[in-house]
């Protein structure tokens, strides 16, 4: 077999490997520092499309949002004796509906006062529960 | 590019030089501020804009205690850690504490500090900051300070550019963006660090970055002595009338390059700079010349002791620069000699602290008396912070390590509340109990105070909305006045 054929097949197993990892990290629902910093980088990119009025990202961000703090109240329910860490994932979840709410609505000074709101929960649930 | 659209470039360029020469002195022909930052970037990124709400303070001098000093020996005065001297740490105090350092966790450690309380508010200061003590009355401690990041360089970005990675603006360079220059001869955001050693990190370059901001925002670095920037002074054998001239020309053909490409930052910065520089021939040694302040001022920075002129020297400097409109100087204080690596008191603390407390006490002590009989001080933000703080368990027998969980920051004048203390940590000073003030809050009040809404100064860059403090941090209102 021809060396660049070799290449190939090597590429095409790594990028089954990567796609197979992908989707175990995603069935087990690892809450962990990868996955907390993609929380972070999508509520960033929410809060700035809120401030660019740019709706169609504002919504997707939200949404997303949603589901990843839907994980976050699992892996707290799961780890147990965090009431807190529970309370807040949940109180994110309403935040972030409400940005995809009030976004809906055209109400963009809502959506960055949940926004900023969401930041506090963030920050709360750090000063509790993350790990320096 | 046609002739017509070069034409209307260059109009474009020359004529916002032209206003930018008003804008400078802050007035429009006909009065009033440049109301908008876009308006006033595209005339100059210099220009005075107007502030978000009435400011209550108009510049900050920061002192960043590069190395991270123990708090917990100058102001957090902790009697049970004393009592628990030489126990380990309780696992009361140690549950989701994720200790990433070299030297592991050490029993609790007390030094040999003798504290006292001071003034009409009753702080509490150790014995190694005596002459800073006699102004506990002017003075905010934010004893529930925390961060993020374990090591100096991590640590110390989050401090001054709310990043955990290189790229980000400093403050300084927001506040500059923010409000413009205040002083069109000297550059609005200034750098005086004093020492020789770059033990204990975070304290470069990168750190009075404008990161993703024009670079026209960045921070200008002061060297020690007469000549404080360098190669700034005329070269020996060119006169006045044939530098003017070159710097002419070369302006002339810079702006037909920066009409052609107007989105180089670069190059609008460094043609600024160009400008600034030769009026700064006159304006920054004379900023920095000391010769005519009194023998008395000089002795309340300690210009008069060995171990302290250094650093002394750079306060006096901060203060007369913030007298002349200079809106943020950032001040880092580094060993007197290659003996210490700053703060950074992995061992032997003692003999680390007791000399770099030596080196700022009575020079910030004199910044602060001379503020105040100025009457700079009621629109001065005096702020006194570090990266982190250290632990209150012991680290190689006779130091401490890192500690971004709880640690003491101060801030003075500009409107926030004198001889108040905000925050706790818990009873060994390990963490943050109470009035808990991360990084993003503390600048995010220090915009506050001078006018600025963290979450309305934007910055799109690479299609992103940028805020000075990301997606983070509140006012603490309750140390305003």
């Amino acid at each position: 077999m021809p060396r660049t054929e070799i290449m190939k097949k090597k590429l095409a197993h790594l990028a089954l490997a990567a796609v197979l990892a992908g989707s175990a990290f995603t069935a087990s629902g690892a809450v962990d520092e990868d996955f907390m910093r993609n929380v972070e980088d999508t509520f960033k990119s929410a809060d700035s499309a809120i401030g660019l009025k740019d709706a169609k990202t504002a919504t997707a961000d939200a949404r997303e949002l949603e589901k990843m703090f839907k994980e976050v109240v699992d892996h707290y329910v799961k780890k147990g004796d965090a009431e807190e860490g529970v309370k807040l994932s949940e109180k994110s979840i309403a935040l972030s509906t409400k940005i995809v709410t009030t976004v809906a609505a055209n109400d963009f000074d809502s959506a960055a006062a949940a926004s900023a709101e969401l930041g506090r929960a963030c920050k709360t649930c750090h000063n509790v529960y993350k790990q320096d | 590019m046609t002739n017509d659209q070069n034409a209307r470039r260059r109009f474009l360029v020359n004529a916002g030089y032209g206003i930018g020469a008003y804008a400078f002195s802050g007035l429009l022909p006909g009065g009033g501020f440049i109301s908008s930052v876009q308006a006033a970037e595209f005339l100059d990124p210099l220009a005075p804009k107007q502030p978000h709400h009435a400011p209550q303070a108009k510049a900050v001098i920061w002192l960043h205690m590069a190395g991270a000093p123990s708090t917990l020996d100058l102001f957090d005065y902790k009697p049970d850690l004393v009592k628990l001297h030489g126990q380990p740490l309780p696992d009361s105090f140690s549950k989701n504490l994720k200790t990433a350092t070299d030297g592991g966790v050490g029993a609790l450690y007390a030094t040999k500090r003798t504290w006292k309380q001071h003034g009409q508010s009753g702080a509490w200061f150790s014995d190694l900051v005596p002459n800073l003590a006699a102004h506990a009355d002017k003075i905010c401690f934010l004893k529930g300070s925390k961060t993020e990041g374990s090591t100096h360089v991590i640590a110390s970005l989050k401090l001054h550019t709310s990043g955990l990675v290189p790229g980000r603006p400093a403050l300084g360079s927001w506040i500059q963006y923010g409000l413009g220059t205040s002083n069109p001869d000297l550059p609005a955001f200034v750098v005086l660090a004093n020492g020789r050693s770059t033990g204990g990190g975070g304290r470069g370059q990168v750190i009075w970055s404008s990161g993703f901001l024009p670079a026209v925002y960045q921070g200008t670095a002061f060297r020690q002595g007469d000549s404080p920037i360098l190669h700034l002074d005329r070269p020996a054998g060119i006169s006045d009338t044939e530098q003017k001239n070159t710097l002419d020309l070369l302006k002339s053909l810079n702006q037909r390059t920066a009409a052609r490409y107007p989105a180089d930052t670069e190059l609008e910065a460094r043609l600024r700079s160009y400008d600034l520089a030769y009026r700064m021939q006159t304006s920054a040694p004379e900023a920095v010349d000391l010769s005519k302040e009194t023998a008395a001022t000089k002795a309340m920075y300690g210009l008069d002791d060995k171990s302290t002129v250094e650093y002394g020297t750079n306060l006096l400097r901060a203060r007369r620069l913030v007298e002349k409109g200079v809106r943020f100087v950032h001040v880092i204080s580094g060993s007197p000699d290659d003996s210490l690596p700053d703060w950074d008191a992995h061992n032997n603390i003692e003999k680390n602290h007791a000399t770099m407390a030596r080196l700022v006490d009575k020079p910030i002590a004199g910044l602060l008396a001379d503020l105040e009989a100025r009457g700079l001080l009621k629109d001065t933000l005096v702020v006194w912070t570090s990266e982190f703080g250290r632990t209150p368990y012991g680290q190689t027998g006779d130091g401490r390590d890192h500690n971004p969980w709880g640690f003491t920051s101060w801030v003075a004048g500009g409107g926030i509340k004198a001889g108040y203390t905000h925050g706790a940590t818990d009873e060994i000073g390990l963490r943050a109990a109470s009035g808990i003030v991360d990084t993003y809050d503390l600048q995010a009040t220090l915009l506050y105070q001078l006018g600025l809404d963290h979450r309305k100064l934007t910055f799109q860059y690479q299609g992103r909305q940028e805020k000075a403090t990301t997606v983070f941090g509140d006012v603490v209102k309750e140390i305003i006045t």
